[in-house]
């Protein structure tokens, strides 16, 4: 059962053009007995969920992004909540359609927590800028749904 | 002026395009390279195939080219494709697919980027016809066609 879903969220600005936020939910859910997707599976996974993400910043519309997340996420934070906790992303014009061809720079081994969620973390390199990447899924109906994301961009806009 | 045709063949394959001939000026926009072309084909499949999945197309519809805004609304765009939704012609994993070939990419007199291929997508062959009209200096999508293609099952 799933206790309690406080949310944060995180606004920092580092030199230049960089945007950091992040939309965190802690969870207290039970570990369910699920396996990590494989690379091909976690690779979709990354780059759907960041493609998403920066569709929704760059038309400043949160709706798809937000069907497409857990229903945890969706039970949690309006819409309204969400295009204001990545406001910086639209401010600073922080866009990264290009996330879908880049290339890692690294990226940590994938791990299932003691809640059950699926943490995908690494950072690939876009055209001109460093994407560092948070993601933690969950399973609803047996598929992987984006509860937390946390992005940051660094380095200077193309 | 707008068509939309469908051509459902055997095996749920469901083809929707939603084109747009249009008649603008030519003018002098060079081809991407193929990494910008690999980015405009796979952001634009991804930000269709969402919309497809939500029957959300206010995004889509945000991110395409002011001559598609112009003719068909979010509204139009669900109907128009509504048999993916009903076929359940999802391909999310495009993102990460390889292609199985793609045409050289052409500039039109009417100065449209058309890029056409075949992506491998799990089981299915995800073939695509985008057509781009520069807005800003940026491209945007004015006419999409994607065909799925599902193997028979045995």
């Amino acid at each position: 059962m799933i206790l309690d879903y406080p949310t944060r969220f995180v606004s920092r600005a580092f030199a230049a053009t960089v945007s950091l936020l992040g939309l965190a939910m802690l969870t207290i859910a039970p570990a369910a007995a699920v396996d990590v997707p494989d690379d091909h599976a976690q690779d979709a996974l990354i780059r759907s969920t960041l493609t998403r993400f920066n569709d929704a910043n760059m038309t400043n519309d949160y709706s798809v992004f937000m069907a497409k997340a857990s229903q945890q996420l969706q039970t949690q934070v309006p819409l309204e909540k969400m295009a204001a906790a990545f406001e910086g992303f639209r401010k600073n014009h922080v866009f990264f359609e290009d996330v879908v061809a880049a290339k890692y720079v690294s990226h940590e081994k994938a791990v299932i927590d003691k809640d059950g969620a699926l943490v995908l973390i690494g950072e690939l390199n876009l055209d001109k800028r460093d994407l560092k990447y948070n993601l933690r899924f969950v399973q609803n109906d047996n598929v992987w749904k984006m509860l937390f994301i946390n992005v940051d961009v660094s380095g200077k806009k193309p | 002026m707008k068509s939309i045709r469908a051509n459902p063949t055997a095996h749920i394959i469901a083809l929707f395009a939603l084109a747009i001939a249009w008649v603008s000026p030519a003018f002098a926009a060079d081809i991407p390279d193929d990494h910008a072309q690999d980015v405009l084909i796979r952001s634009t499949l991804s930000t269709f195939n969402d919309a497809n999945m939500t029957n959300d197309y206010t995004v889509f519809f945000a991110k395409s080219a002011k001559e598609l805004q112009a003719l068909a609304g979010p509204e139009k765009m669900s109907a128009a494709f509504e048999v993916f939704r009903r076929n359940r012609g999802y391909f999310e994993n495009v993102v990460t697919a390889e292609y199985e070939s793609s045409e050289k990419p052409v500039i039109d007199k009417d100065g449209g980027l058309n890029l056409a291929g075949v992506f491998k997508v799990d089981e299915m062959d995800v073939k695509y016809n985008l057509r781009f009209f520069q807005n800003d200096n940026v491209w945007k999508v004015v006419s999409i066609n994607v065909n799925i293609n599902r193997p028979k099952k045995l």
